[in-house]
């Protein structure tokens, strides 16, 4: 983009244009406007990757997606809705897990347990096997609550639990304004979401769209233009919202904008297979995008939340699991094909009760789930901090409770930001009373 | 006047904090009689210099403008108003035959939709084996038509409200049987009536029950997923607070286990009959012995429902008591009330609002009615208005996308075509622009805050602009504009006779002026010869300024 196109659009925003000019002509020429340069690279770093996130909202439980097959407890305590060892010759040849990582054993003692995939999230296998994909065990974020709606909003936000929202800003939303734009400015993040989530709270050059490949602006130019200068001199922040989707239609659906429908690979033809597809296309077509982020909260109806009926095998998780793994792996290929680089963050607010219910569905639990592919990401491992087993003595809370969370959610966040998106912990998670802590999850 | 109503910021919140009950209770009294000082009309008060007082509160109390509504606020002064819609409405709108025939025109299904009983619908042949589907496009229209025509707006609104208070999720496998009549037997019939009682009728609700799973809870290891949601979205909330001039503590994880004890046994009919989805107690599977909840009880010190034989429905009925009457749930009701109707800076700028409202929830035993009275005593929300009227009162509030649906509705008199596909077309453009009543899948249901919504202004626009000039199911008549624009109104006044219809004067005269210059010049000139009259109002339903609540 040309250096006298980014002040038109800082005059626009500050208003000044308006006043300098008729209003339809300031605007038209900032709708007319078109961002194809390349992408480019952070001040002291390269391009940064594209971060995809992916949250699985409900709560969705790690220990079913990962499968500590080696834990006594877990098969003690999961009677209905357990996956079984692999080695178990009694068990239902259905029911077993695909083992990932095998145990560690000193003599006769467990050292680790040994993590497996359940069938229908076995699919995802080959992105371990090929290390493009880590589990990290054990995350969530620090402080008591169980509640879904407190849990996202802290693990969105990036601070600690019981702390108050000081700057009212998401984690994103904290890297999109504290990092210089890779291009106009413009659709610096797509949410595939019929409104704005926490994350990217503050944000700039933020646009949701439940559906990026009919986002485009009805009417002819003049309305674009009229509109805008109403917007313009109502001012914010509708302004800058409509500013954002005026360039974003321009970006996705004008001339040169997203080819919609021509990835090689095919996906599944559910919500979230149709929103991957989307993200790749939107990676591969739109060079300044910096991030997409989607929600997955149910297929059918059926929903992570799975406090009744798990359906491990059959039904809910296993329609989830064969759902989400199918859409990886299909993304993941696409991404293989293009030059930009791609760094996938799943994660959910936290896990689920050790304890399957009487219902035979699991209940809010603590230590949570989280996967991270991509490009450079040390794959093929199950990472872990002070992973103690399930043994009662170490559940949160004892005895009757669950997997603790040992690894704070910041540090995944932290390693991506710095690792990836060329910035540094101190913008992102301003929070002086965390300090980052690698996990290692990005280099060989 | 108490100096704290002439100047709402005088109460700060510290100074609040370190009110004790007496205190708080002398800022109560000071409100009821200065409602009764009012004695009606706003006109009695000094101009109000944002926007226009009515359309202040016709933007909350209803579903948008429209010249009925317009005339009884202007008979009935803003006091007067809110007694009318506040007041006891008899029969269920829904079922007056009105209000039915013009939403079964628009809407064309079955009867059994109609008579709002799950067996009807599970049988009923036209729908043929797969009802599901049909029943969840159809069902969100009852609240839009409802909202639409329903006189006693007011009661529909809230029933908006509390809907997401309490919200069940459409989509879920068997939910469109009992969707429905949750929403008019429980949301609706309960809207202005004493909380608590909503809340045992939602706990109660097939919808509820079904969507969290309760049946399915047993005494051995009893599923929280209701329970927990009870305690943190339906009554005292997560947080801790300190009011009333102590610290109320909220529950603890262990509450969560002993309430999910206690509701063990609430359960519900799922045979293929007429009792289909009817609530029972199943005594079988409730959990016994005696329950300690840490919040609840005498000074919410604590308290013990005992597990006595036969009584089991009772423990959890007297918990939810117990629950509504605990302090934290009038905050957190009158929380979620203000955040939804008034602005989000709940805890800045509306902070003695959302005092104000939780103290007359509180003292009147949850009534609804006395904490909406109290959310639109006219004075001090004159008093706010006035002391940021040139800040962020201006914007406090915007619409959701389903407000700006049925304020189209409701101002143009237009009504979906009838064909089924169209109203299907129409429902999934409305979920593209972000919100269909039911189709929230968490339980905390749709929120209310601008930032969620700020974002989202071309589905909005794309939406609009099918509404007037497209074919998107959606019929505006001729008739309805020549009521609206008489026939001598020279273009350059159409602007501000959309604005005045619609929006009741409120917009500001630069977007006024613009959308004149836009319909002398440029709208003459645009193919297939379009309508002045449309292009006024869909620019006037998409101005920026339209976009929040005036």
């Amino acid at each position: 983009m040309k250096n006298s196109e980014i002040e038109n659009r800082r005059e626009f925003l500050s208003g000044e244009g308006l006043l300098r000019a008729t209003a339809g002509a300031v605007a038209a020429g900032i709708v007319a406007q078109r961002a194809v340069a390349a992408p480019a690279a952070r001040p002291g770093g390269g391009v940064p990757h594209v971060l995809v996130q992916l949250y699985l909202r409900g709560g969705a439980d790690g220990l079913t997606l990962c499968v500590p097959v080696d834990e006594p407890n877990y098969h003690a305590k999961r009677v209905e809705t357990r996956v079984y060892h692999p080695d178990d010759t009694g068990a239902d040849p259905d029911k077993k897990a695909d083992l990932i990582v095998p145990a560690i054993w000193n003599g006769g003692t467990l050292e680790r347990t040994g993590f497996g995939l359940p069938p229908a999230f076995a699919p995802i296998k080959p992105l371990f096997t090929s290390g493009k994909l880590c589990f990290v065990h054990g995350v969530g974020c620090l402080g008591s609550t169980r509640s879904h709606f407190q849990q996202q909003d802290f693990s969105e936000r990036g601070e600690h639990i019981g702390t108050t929202n000081k700057d009212g800003l998401g984690w994103i939303g904290r890297h999109l304004a504290s990092t210089t734009p890779l291009g106009s400015g413009s659709l610096r993040g797509l949410g595939i979401n019929s409104f704005q989530i926490k994350s990217y709270s503050g944000g700039d050059g933020v646009t949701p769209s439940a559906d990026p490949e009919g986002f485009s602006f009805p009417g002819e130019a003049s309305l674009r233009t009229q509109l805008a200068a109403m917007y313009a001199l109502h001012g914010d922040p509708l302004k800058t919202s409509l500013m954002n989707d005026l360039e974003a239609i321009e970006k996705l659906n004008g001339p040169g904008g997203v080819a919609w429908g021509t990835t090689r690979t095919a996906y599944p033809s559910s919500d979230l297979g149709t929103q991957f597809r989307q993200a790749f296309e939107v990676i591969r077509d739109v060079p300044d995008i910096e991030v997409v982020t989607i929600d997955y909260d149910n297929i059918a109806g059926q929903r992570w939340d799975t406090h009744n009926d798990q359906g491990v095998f059959q039904g809910t998780m296993a329609n989830l699991m064969a759902d989400l793994s199918n859409t990886l792996t299909a993304f993941m290929t696409d991404v293989d094909t293009i030059a930009r680089k791609v760094i996938v963050l799943v994660h959910t607010e936290f896990g689920r009760t050790l304890h399957e219910n009487d219902g035979l569905g699991t209940d809010h639990g603590r230590g949570g789930l989280c996967m991270v592919l991509g490009d450079g990401v040390s794959g093929g491992r199950v990472i872990t901090r002070g992973w103690e087993g399930l043994d009662d003595a170490v559940l949160d809370p004892p005895v009757t409770g669950d997997l603790p969370v040992s690894i704070d959610i910041r540090d995944v966040q932290s390693e991506i930001a710095e690792e990836c998106l060329g910035n540094s912990t101190s913008n992102v998670f301003p929070d002086e009373t965390y300090d980052y802590d690698s996990l290692g999850l990005i280099g060989p | 006047m108490n100096d704290s109503l002439s100047n709402p910021h005088g109460l700060s919140r510290r100074s609040f904090l370190k009110t004790s009950s007496l205190g708080a209770a002398a800022v109560c009294a000071t409100a009821a009689s200065s409602t009764a000082q009012l004695g009606g009309g706003f006109t009695q008060i000094s101009p109000i210099p944002v926007g226009r007082p009515e359309q202040f509160l016709l933007d909350r109390l209803t579903f948008g403008r429209n010249p009925l509504m317009a005339q009884q606020l202007m008979a009935r002064g803003w006091t007067g108003f809110l007694n009318w819609q506040l007041q006891d409405q008899g029969e269920d709108p829904i079922l007056d035959e009105d209000l039915f025939s013009k939403i079964a025109a628009e809407n064309p299904v079955p009867a059994s939709l109609w008579s709002y009983s799950p067996y009807d619908i599970l049988i009923d042949p036209t729908y043929g084996p797969f009802p599901g589907a049909q029943v969840q496009g159809q069902a969100p229209q009852v609240l839009i038509l409802a909202g639409q025509y329903a006189e006693h707006q007011l009661k529909w609104v809230m029933t908006d409200f509390l809907q997401n208070v309490h919200n069940t999720f459409l989509q879920q496998p068997f939910a469109y049987l009992f969707w429905l009549v949750y929403l008019r037997d429980v949301i609706h019939a309960n809207a202005l009536g004493k909380y608590s009682d909503l809340v045992k009728a939602s706990g109660k609700g097939a919808s509820m029950l079904n969507y969290l799973g309760q049946p399915q809870s047993n005494a051995t290891n009893p599923n929280e997923n209701y329970p927990r949601e009870l305690l943190e979205l339906h009554t005292v909330g997560p947080l801790s607070h300190l009011a009333w001039g102590s610290l109320w503590e909220t529950y603890s994880e262990a509450d969560v286990v002993e309430v999910s004890k206690i509701l063990t046994g609430w359960d519900m009919n799922v045979s293929a009959t007429t009792e289909l989805g009817d609530f029972f107690f199943n005594p079988s599977k409730h959990a016994g012995g005696d329950k300690f909840v840490s919040i609840t009880g005498p000074g919410s010190a604590g308290k013990t429902y005992p597990g006595v034989l036969g009584a089991g429905l009772g423990e959890g009925e007297e918990l939810i008591e117990d629950l509504c009457d605990h302090p934290l749930t009038a905050l957190q009701i009158s929380y979620r009330m203000v955040q939804w109707f008034i602005g989000d800076d709940v805890t800045g700028t509306y902070y003695e609002p959302w005092v104000r409202t939780a103290l007359a929830f509180q003292n009147s035993g949850g009534s609804l009615k006395e904490t909406i009275r109290e959310l639109f005593n006219y004075e001090y929300l004159h008093q706010i208005r006035i002391s940021t009227s040139n800040g962020t009162n201006a914007k406090a509030k915007v619409r959701k996308p389903i407000d700006l649906l049925i304020a189209l509705k409701r101002s143009t008199g237009a009504k979906l075509n009838g064909q089924s596909a169209s109203v299907w077309d129409w429902l999934v453009q409305t979920f593209k622009a972000g919100q269909i009543p039911g189709y929230w899948p968490a339980p905390n249901g749709y929120q209310p805050q601008n930032e969620k919504w700020i974002g989202t202004l071309q589905p909005r626009i794309q939406l609009l602009n099918d509404s007037f000039f497209g074919d998107n199911g959606l019929k505006i008549d001729n008739a309805a504009l020549q009521a609206i624009f008489p026939e001598s109104l020279p273009i350059s006044d159409y602007a501000r006779t959309a604005d005045l219809h619609v929006f009741g004067g409120c917009l500001p005269s630069g977007e006024e002026a613009l959308i004149t210059d836009y319909l002398v010049n440029v709208v003459p000139n645009l193919p297939d010869s379009p309508d002045p009259r449309r292009w006024a109002l869909f620019l006037l339903f998409a101005s920026p300024s339209y976009q929040y609540y005036c």
